[in-house]
C-alpha cells in the first residue's frame, strides 16, 4: 500500500497569506516514495490559536516537528517530546532569533509583546502515524490529538472513524490549546486523545481538517449525507477547493477561519 | 445567541464608567488593606492590560477595541492621566503605546518564588466628591450614540460601570434603560455593573434574582444590569468552571472583576486579522 496525498488551505476571508495561523505537513513534496529505513510517515494539521502571540509559528513548528521525527509518538511520551524535539530544539532557539531582528530592526520588544510571549503561543495539533515495515505500510495507524482538528476515515463509501470529536455540538470557542510555555499545558495529560492500531485497507479515504471545516464535515453527516462525496466533486484542486470553502462561507454553512484540509488516499501496490 | 465576531474592520467599543466619589476612599469588605478606589485603579489598569495583551500580535497591537474611561466624582470625563488625559475614546493601540507610566510588581510565579512583572497605569485612585452616576451613564450614551452612527453593525459595545452604591444625581434606572435602547444591528449596548460594598464580605456573582442580594443598592445595580447570553454562560461554566444559572444578569457584587472579564470572555472574542488585502492562490510560510 502507499498513500496518495492532497492538501488544500484557505486563510480567513479578508487576510493574507502569511497570517494564516493554520499549518501542516509534509508540506510539498511527493509522499509514495518512502525513504530508505524509515519508521513512520506522518502527517499533522495545526490551529494556531488567534489570540496568543506568535501562534501560526508555533503551528508550523509543532508540525514540522513531530511531522519528521521518526521514532515512537504516543501519549506516554508526547509532553517528554513537546519539551525536547519542539521547545528546546526549535521553539527556544526561534524565540532568540525572533527577540534578536526585532533589536537589530530596531523595533525592539515592547512591554505588551514581552506580557504576550509570557503567555505563550497556543495552537492545537492532529497528528497521524502510519508505521513502516521493510519499506512498506504497514495495515494501520495511529492517531493523537490535542484540541479540535479532526480526522476522518471513510471505507467502502462509509464513515468508519472519527477523531477526536463526535459531533457537531463538540466544537465551541475553547478548544484545547497546546502552549509553548509548559506549565500551561499540565492540565493537557489527562485530555490528550490517542488512538493506535487503526486498520487502513486499499481504497479506505483519511481526511484531516481544522475545526471550520471538520464542523461543516459534521453537520453534513448529520443531515444523512456524505460530506466525502461533496469534497470529492468539490476539492479538485487548490482553485475549486478556494471556490468551494468560500461559497460555504457566503452561504453561513461555515463560520470565516483559517481552513486546512488534508487527503490520504490509501492505495494498493 | 452568538454575536458576530469583533474584527480591526468591525471593532467594538468599550466604556469603563468608574466610581471616583469621596465614599470610594472607604475599605472593601474583604481587604482591609486597600481603598475601594486604589482596588478599582488595580482591576481597571490590569483589564486594560490585558485586553492590550490580547490584542497584542507580532505586528503589533490590532484595534479590535476603542476604550473609554469615564471617572464620576467630582467631574464626570475622561479618568486618563498622562499622554491620553481628556481623551474619551482611544484606539486600544494607542492606549498600548501610551500609558502615564510603568510601574514594577511582583508575582508568584507559580514555582514559590516571586517574579518582577511590568503594570502599565493609565489612571489612578481618586476620591473625591458626590457620585454623579445618571451623568456617567448619560455621558456614554453620548460617545455610545456617535459610536453606533460610525460603527453600525459592530458586536454591541459593553459598558463596566464599577461603583460602591449609591447615585446622588437621580435614579440611575432611567439613563440605564436609555444606554441599553441603543443598539447595533448585532444586539443592545450591554451594560454590566461590579459593585464593590463595605458590607457583605462574601462575593455574589452573576445572580438570576434580586432576592438574595444584601443591600438595596445591589438590587438597583441588579435591574440596571444586562443580562448574559447563553453563549456567555455555557463559556463560562465550561472554561472556567462557574455555575452561573439561565437567566443570570450581568451584576456583580464584590467579586474580583478579572474573574468576571475572563467569565464573561470579554476581551477574548476577536477575529483573526480581517483588515488587509485578500490575496488568494499565494502558500502559507513555512
Amino acid at each position: 500500500m502507499n498513500i496518495e496525498y492532497s492538501h488544500f488551505w484557505l486563510p480567513k476571508a479578508g487576510t493574507i497569506a502569511s497570517l494564516c495561523e493554520d499549518a501542516f505537513f509534509p508540506y510539498n513534496f511527493p509522499f509514495d516514495i518512502i525513504p530508505h529505513n524509515k519508521k513512520y510517515q506522518r502527517y499533522a494539521i495545526a490551529d494556531g490559536a488567534s489570540t496568543a502571540y506568535l501562534s501560526g509559528l508555533w503551528a508550523t513548528i509543532l508540525v514540522d516537528g513531530f511531522g519528521s521525527f521518526d521514532d515512537e509518538i504516543t501519549n506516554t511520551n508526547f509532553f517528554e517530546l513537546i519539551q525536547t524535539l519542539i521547545l528546546d530544539e526549535n521553539w527556544n532557539p526561534r524565540l532568540t532569533d525572533y527577540i534578536k531582528k526585532r533589536d537589530d530592526d530596531g523595533k525592539p520588544l515592547s512591554w505588551y509583546d514581552e506580557m504576550a510571549l509570557q503567555n505563550g503561543a497556543a495552537s492545537t495539533l492532529l497528528e497521524v502515524s502510519f508505521p513502516i515495515e521493510e519499506n512498506k505500510l504497514r495495515d494501520n495507524f495511529s492517531a493523537l490529538a490535542i484540541g479540535d482538528s479532526c480526522l476522518f476515515q471513510v471505507r467502502n463509501d462509509e464513515l468508519i472513524t472519527n477523531f477526536p470529536l463526535n459531533s457537531s455540538a463538540d466544537f465551541d470557542n475553547s478548544p484545547l490549546l497546546i502552549s509553548s510555555d509548559p506549565k500551561r499545558n499540565l492540565n493537557l495529560h489527562e485530555k490528550i486523545a490517542y488512538r493506535e492500531y487503526q486498520s487502513i485497507i486499499t481504497g479506505d479515504q483519511i481526511f484531516l481538517m481544522t475545526d471550520a471545516l471538520a464542523s461543516w464535515f459534521f453537520q453534513v453527516y448529520e443531515r444523512g449525507e456524505k460530506p466525502w462525496e461533496i469534497i470529492e466533486e468539490r476539492v479538485i484542486d487548490q482553485s475549486c477547493f478556494s471556490t468551494w470553502v468560500e461559497e460555504l462561507r457566503e452561504n453561513k454553512q461555515m463560520r470565516n477561519d483559517d481552513v486546512t484540509l488534508m487527503i490520504l488516499k490509501i492505495r494498493g501496490g | 445567541m452568538g454575536y458576530v465576531e469583533i474584527s480591526r474592520r468591525n471593532p467594538t467599543c468599550y466604556i469603563f464608567l468608574i466610581d471616583q466619589s469621596g465614599s470610594m476612599s472607604e475599605k472593601i469588605a474583604d481587604d482591609p488593606d486597600k481603598s475601594k478606589a486604589e482596588k478599582l485603579k488595580d482591576f481597571v489598569n490590569r483589564f486594560l492590560t490585558n485586553l492590550v495583551v490580547n490584542c497584542t500580535k507580532a505586528e503589533g497591537v490590532r484595534d479590535y477595541f476603542y476604550v473609554s474611561v469615564i471617572g464620576y466624582g467630582l467631574n464626570v470625563g475622561s479618568a486618563f492621566i498622562g499622554p491620553l488625559a481628556n481623551k474619551d475614546l482611544v484606539p486600544i493601540s494607542e492606549i498600548a503605546d501610551k500609558p502615564a507610566r510603568i510601574e514594577e510588581r511582583l508575582k508568584e510565579d507559580g514555582a514559590g518564588g516571586v517574579v518582577k512583572t511590568k503594570f502599565p497605569i493609565w489612571f489612578d485612585a481618586v476620591a473625591d466628591g458626590q457620585t454623579p452616576m445618571c451623568q456617567a451613564l448619560n455621558k456614554a450614551k453620548g460617545i455610545l450614540e456617535g459610536w453606533l452612527s460610525q460603527h453600525p453593525n459592530c458586536h454591541p459595545p459593553i459598558v463596566v460601570n464599577i461603583t460602591d452604591g449609591a447615585a446622588t444625581d437621580g435614579n440611575p434606572l432611567i439613563p440605564a434603560e436609555e444606554l441599553k435602547n441603543l443598539k447595533s444591528s448585532e444586539g443592545n449596548v450591554l451594560l454590566y455593573n461590579i459593585h464593590l460594598s463595605s458590607g457583605l464580605a462574601t462575593a455574589i456573582k452573576f445572580p438570576n434574582s434580586e432576592a438574595n442580594l444584601p443591600e438595596q443598592y445591589a438590587q438597583l445595580l441588579y435591574t440596571m444590569s444586562s443580562p448574559l447570553t447563553d453563549d456567555q454562560i455555557n463559556y463560562a461554566n465550561k472554561a472556567h468552571e462557574m455555575n452561573i444559572e439561565k437567566n443570570s444578569k450581568g451584576f456583580v457584587y464584590n467579586a474580583d472583576p478579572i474573574s468576571v472579564f475572563l467569565a464573561l470572555d470579554i476581551g477574548t472574542k476577536m477575529a483573526s486579522p480581517s483588515d488587509t488585502p485578500e490575496i488568494k492562490g499565494d502558500t502559507p510560510e513555512h
